[in-house]
């Protein structure tokens, strides 16, 4: 399955008009994944951790010089807003990757296959197609995505087309902070994007998620359509909207009046 | 203005998915093949070995590995075994000894260099029974039988799939259409994904293979059962252990869990008092 999830992927740059062939060949080191592309995709798999690591060191500097956010989204105003690392934090997070480490060993020791697909433990064999191809399960929604576009559009043909709006679901939330320009950070007090998002996104990604591990054939086709479809129109169309026109709930004065109910800070500020 | 782009790219994606959906449904068809409608789903199965506590039953698997030796090795390699992983099952390594020396294995002459073979010793891996993938296809009916391994893994619900198809051949039904008919040399077997494999069936009668002394009848369905928890101990040899170890670790983590909780919820008491 492996193989041809590979296949799949490189396949992927076969859609991008005039160069597309020639860009897969060259990037495969061949007609199909083999030894060449192997190496690569190897070469590649232990180099990202390092790219990661990258990463890391801008999360330490994001989380020291802007500081980190918080789940009302209002800014903190005084020390009564914030608590120590240490122990609040280490205890706080200590027992959720308890809770974490507990599912991961549970699906490790008693569900070692659940997630994976039978077809891995069949030895690659370019000559025998699998009836299904599917992903990982993590890129089901996606892959939903990608097999959505069955009919061209106008001049684009719908394996561009797809390839396109998968790539495209990702790129999407880089473009958020412009796409939803609500002055009220948190959804807590926006109850217009609450419902779009529990209603809508939420209901959406799940048959996105179903459909992406299911075989291509109907219903699953036509219920991704409609889900992609939702989609797309979530964070182009209906977050640019709900951003302009809704009425959000008064926000708290402070962090602390947002969890104990009222902040003494808040008083003295309303008088004064 | 960024609206209007964004509203402008999400009309391109919504209506090029509308568009598709539009022809999707004017051509709505739920798929219904002759596979759809004969296609079994596998029979239940229950092997000591299921389940977090499962064991595997040793008598059954030293049943299961002679089925494989008697019956299926003419057939199928196991190539990912070695004789001595057979200790597991609870032979001696003097049984271990016999049976590897049983099979042959290909082997180099020490005087001529020039290949032959010789009978096996404890760390060879089961030989193949075909010299190649050309002779499989030509003994088979152009189909070649797969390693048995990881069977048990590699076909959904593998188990009770296997067990499924060793007892599943039978006489096609009789509204079955015509280009779905077992033709030359296939078997219809409505567990098989398109109905008609090149396996002829493998067991056929009780008492194909002779079970020893305090063993339950080999019925097909025994013998078949037997072959299938062999199978499992090959995809997964130390499943026992998995499992025995899997136990501890849960335990752990949840003492731990529960402790860090406890603790969360004491350091935090006093910061989510109401004032
Ligand atoms: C006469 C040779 C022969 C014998 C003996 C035989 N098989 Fe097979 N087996 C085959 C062939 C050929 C196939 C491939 C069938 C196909 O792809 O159409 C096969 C396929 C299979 C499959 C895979 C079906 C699938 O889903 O692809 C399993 C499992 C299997 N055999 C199990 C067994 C077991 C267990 C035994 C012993 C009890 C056995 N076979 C004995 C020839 C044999």
């Amino acid at each position: 399955m492996s193989f041809w999830g590979a296949k799949v992927i490189t396949g992927l740059f076969g859609a991008i008009p005039l160069v597309g062939e020639p860009l897969q060949i060259w990037l495969l080191g061949g007609f199909a994944p083999d030894d060449a592309a192997l190496n690569r995709f190897f070469s590649l798999h232990y180099l990202l951790p390092f790219v990661i690591v990258g990463v890391v060191v801008l999360h330490i500097w994001a989380l020291h010089i802007p500081g980190s956010s918080n789940p009302t989204g209002v800014e903190v105003k005084s020390e009564s807003d914030t608590v120590p690392f240490y122990p609040y934090f280490i205890a706080k997070d200590g027992w959720t990757l308890g809770a974490f480490l507990f599912l991961y060993c549970l699906m490790v020791f008693f569900l070692p296959n659940q997630l994976g697909h039978p077809d891995n433990y069949i030895p690659a064999n370019p000559m025998s197609t699998p009836a299904h191809i599917v992903p990982e399960w993590y890129f089901w929604p996606f892959y939903a995505i990608l097999r959505a576009f069955t009919q061209n559009f106008f001049f684009i043909p719908a394996k561009l087309m797809g390839v396109m709006a998968m790539f495209g679901s990702i790129l999407v939330w880089f473009f958020l902070p412009w796409l939803d320009k609500s002055p009220v950070r948190s959804g807590h007090y926006r109850p217009l994007f609450r419902k779009f998002f529990w209603f809508g996104l939420i209901p959406c990604m799940a048959v996105l998620f179903y459909c992406g591990g299911a075989p291509a054939e109907e219903p699953y086709v036509v219920l991704s359509q409609i889900a992609a479809l939702y989609y797309f129109a979530h964070f182009l169309i209906i977050l640019p909207i709900v951003s302009a026109i809704e009425k959000p709930k008064p926000l708290p004065y402070s962090i602390t009046e947002a969890v104990l109910g009222s902040d003494e800070n808040a008083k003295l500020a309303t008088a004064g | 203005m960024a609206r209007i782009i964004s509203i402008l790219v999400g009309l391109f994606f919504t209506v090029a998915l509308a568009w598709s959906l539009l022809v999707g449904l004017f051509n709505f068809e739920l798929p219904h093949t002759v596979e759809h409608e004969f296609h079994k789903a596998p029979k239940e199965l229950h092997l000591a070995s299921d389940g977090p506590f499962g064991k595997f039953d040793r008598q059954q698997l030293q049943r299961g590995f002679q089925v494989y030796k008697e019956v299926c090795s003419a057939c199928h390699s196991l190539s990912h075994v070695a004789f001595r992983d057979l200790t597991a099952l609870g032979y001696s390594d003097a049984e271990v000894k016999a049976i590897a020396a049983g099979f042959q294995v290909p082997g180099v002459d020490p005087a001529t260099g020039e290949t032959n073979t010789r009978p096996g010793m404890p760390t060879d891996y089961f030989p193949k029974p075909f010299a190649n993938d050309i002779a499989a296809r030509a003994a088979n009916n152009n189909a070649i039988p797969p390693d048995l391994s990881l069977m048990t893994k590699a076909r959904h619900e593998g188990p009770a799939y296997v067990y499924s198809l060793l007892t599943g051949f039978q006489n096609p039904p009789a509204n079955l259409p015509e280009a779905n008919r077992p033709g030359q040399g296939l078997h219809y077997n409505p567990y098989f994904a398109n109905l008609n494999l090149a396996m002829a069936p493998p067991l056929t009668s009780e008492g194909q293979v002779q079970y020893g002394e305090g063993n339950p009848k080999p019925t097909v369905d025994q013998m078949a059962k037997d072959v299938t928890a062999f199978l499992v101990w090959t995809a997964e040899p130390k499943l026992e252990k998995r499992k025995q170890t899997g136990w501890p670790v849960l335990g752990f983590l949840l003492f731990a869990t529960v402790l860090g909780f406890l603790a969360f919820r004491n350091i935090w008491a006093d910061k989510k008092k109401k004032a």
